[in-house]
């Protein structure tokens, strides 16, 4: 079973400003922690406050990315809050979901599989890059002209993994350099 | 005449007081929706808080970091306030203090198409900007650059009692703040 993206906003000034919070929807699932871009507003029937999010790419924009971040609450078949392993949930496609704008100096915490590999793990940054679409990737310097986020310590996140010794997972934690 | 009506529908300034200031202008009226500089604060007595709302200008680069007008619609009547129901006869009159805003990127703007100057026009009027001397964004097919400049995002409208018979609505147009 594929594992998912976890986010933990840590201090993230889209917390106190309401404006920098918004509605999107992907033709595509997508994990919390993924940037998108926003390209239309409102174009379907009921969503007139929501976005369509896409994947940043070097055609549609490698800057002004917005994060997706929402509520883990698993899906289990047709039922949701079942499953309480938050690296199980995902946004399923044409699913409205809730997404912040990154600010500089925001700090978030990443979880292993939110990141493209990139130069590996415990790299000096993570960019948003063509080749890694939603996913932010690890790089050895900070990308010119991109989203960017500086890496500041391998931490981890406390979850029920089911080990006998240890409950927790590897995670990274960021702050956002770059807008 | 009609007066420009505009409705914040996102905006950083909601949560961050230090982008909501007092301002007045001693030339003329200031409808809401319109952008000005706020480069001195009023030298009058009792106005020590009061910044003076400016024209924006291209000398000195005074159209960009402009703020915008947005003071609660009580209409005067006479001396009275609050007597007439219409919004679009709303004007913050001269030398009188009204509340303004610092808009910031990817604000979400409702305004009615009295709030700018000229018609739309059309889906080629991708933008409307700052510019010189004027106290109301200009439509335009693109961004200006270093300029206070908004994206059109749709037609929309906002519900005024109108005195039509048929719709007591307002053409407006939501936009997004893409330049400052």
């Amino acid at each position: 079973m594929t594992v998912h993206g976890i986010l933990v906003p840590n201090q993230i000034a889209a917390t106190n400003v309401d404006a920098w919070n918004r509605s999107a929807v992907s033709a595509t699932a997508v994990d919390n922690g993924n940037v998108v871009i926003l390209s239309t507003y409102g174009a379907a029937t009921g969503n007139s406050e929501v976005w369509t999010a896409i994947a940043p790419s070097t055609s549609n924009g490698l800057t002004g990315v917005w994060m997706v971040y929402d509520p883990e609450l698993v899906w289990t078949s047709s039922y949701r809050g079942l499953d309480p392993d938050v690296r199980n949930f995902y946004v399923g496609a044409n699913k409205v979901f809730s997404i912040f704008h990154p600010q500089i100096h925001d700090i978030i915490t990443l979880s292993t599989n939110a990141i493209a590999t990139g130069t590996g793990a415990a790299s000096t940054h993570i960019n948003c890059t063509d080749a890694s679409g939603l996913q932010l990737e690890w790089a050895n310097s900070i990308g010119s002209s991109v989203f960017a986020a500086k890496y500041l310590k391998t931490t981890y996140f406390s979850i029920g993994t089911g080990a006998m010794d240890t409950q927790r997972i590897v995670a990274y934690e960021f702050e956002v350099v770059a807008l | 005449m009609a007066y420009g009506v505009l409705i914040p529908k996102a905006i950083a300034a909601s949560n961050v007081d230090s982008w909501v200031r007092p301002a007045i202008c001693t030339t003329l009226p200031v409808e809401n929706g319109s952008v000005f500089s706020l480069l001195t604060k009023s030298a009058t007595t009792g106005e020590g808080e009061v910044w003076t709302a400016l024209v924006p200008a291209s000398s000195g680069s005074h159209l960009t970091d402009v703020w915008m007008a947005y003071e609660p619609e009580l209409v005067m009547t006479g001396s009275y306030r609050g007597l007439d129901p219409d919004v679009r006869n709303f004007i913050n009159p001269v030398n009188k203090v009204f509340t303004a805003f610092k808009p910031q990127l990817h604000d979400i703007l409702l305004m009615s198409e009295d709030c700018f100057s000229g018609a739309w026009g059309g889906v080629t009027n991708t933008h409307a900007n700052c510019t010189n001397a004027g106290w109301q964004l200009v439509w335009g097919t693109s961004q200006t650059a270093s300029v206070l400049s908004v994206a059109y995002l749709k037609t929309d409208y906002i519900s005024i009692a109108t005195g039509a018979m048929d719709t007591q609505r307002l053409t407006a147009y939501t936009v997004e703040v893409v330049g400052l």
